[in-house]
């Protein structure tokens, strides 16, 4: 599974949401889905837009977890 | 999204506002004329009917034949026709009436749904549900009919397609329309 890092990098450059909300022009509402993992997907121009606006890298937000789920 | 501007949609609604009204005044006329039979009977005495008691989406093929005395086999004259078989010819009409006026309602509210820029919702997939329980009730009840004339009872049994086709499709706009909404709801979760 993916999981998402947004309010990690946002602690880590002292920035909030509504911050970053302002400066990649996505609704606050929209972020908070994205930070607690709960959208399908995100476009490559808001991970863009988020990347610029924290100035990282989409690894940075973006974590691969491999599933421990018991068959 | 200007309704007018999609003409197709435009003329839908038309057709389907103009349907409406016309079923619902053709029916009233037919009404008018059986009743204007109780006042004056020789009214109806040109009258006849080729596809009354046939199975059929209600159409009774009411035509006036002024001067003919003598009607073809399997064609009823109006002022021959019983109380009881008068009543089962108005129900049957009415009934089909009913139905259509049900399912043009719906498709208004279709369109009306597409000019508010709400094509894929459950609302529209409630609608082609209803449309097509609608026909396929339309398809049962004109699948049979029967006559009791002067003691001569007689049923009759055909598969009548228009309404079945209608349901089919309605069942399969059903389905086409719930993907649409699944394909939105997944686009509106990308963010």
């Amino acid at each position: 599974m993916i999981t998402v890092h947004i309010d990690v990098m946002l602690a880590k450059r002292k920035m909030m949401l509504k911050e970053l909300s302002a400066e990649v022009g996505i609704s606050e509402t929209n972020l908070s889905l994205l930070k607690t993992g709960k959208a399908k997907g995100v476009r490559f121009n808001t991970l863009s837009a988020i990347c610029e606006a924290l100035d990282c890298q989409p690894g940075d937000i973006l974590e691969y977890k491999m599933d421990n789920t018991d068959d | 999204m200007n309704l007018s501007r999609n003409k197709i949609l435009y003329y839908s609604d038309l057709l389907a506002t103009g349907a409406y009204y016309l079923i619902l005044f053709l029916f009233l006329v037919f009404l008018a004329f059986i009743a204007s039979g109780y006042f004056f009977p020789e009214a109806l005495a040109p009258a006849t009917l080729n596809n009354a008691f046939n199975p059929g989406y209600g159409t009774v093929g009411l035509q006036l034949h002024p001067g003919v005395k003598n009607v073809p086999e399997n064609v009823f004259r109006l002022q021959d026709l019983n109380g009881g078989m008068l009543a089962w010819m108005i129900l049957r009409q009415a009934f089909f009436v009913w139905i259509t006026i049900l399912i043009i309602k719906r498709v208004k509210k279709v369109i009306a749904s597409v000019k508010e820029l709400k094509t894929f919702y459950q609302e529209n997939i409630e609608h082609f549900k209803q449309i097509a329980k609608l026909a396929f009730i339309g398809f049962i009840f004109s699948c049979f009919n029967f006559s009791y004339i002067d003691g001569d009872f007689s049923f009759r049994l055909k598969i009548i397609w228009g309404p079945l086709i209608l349901s089919m499709l309605s069942l399969l706009l059903t389905e086409i329309f719930k993907e649409g909404k699944q394909l939105l709801e997944d686009k509106n979760s990308i963010i």
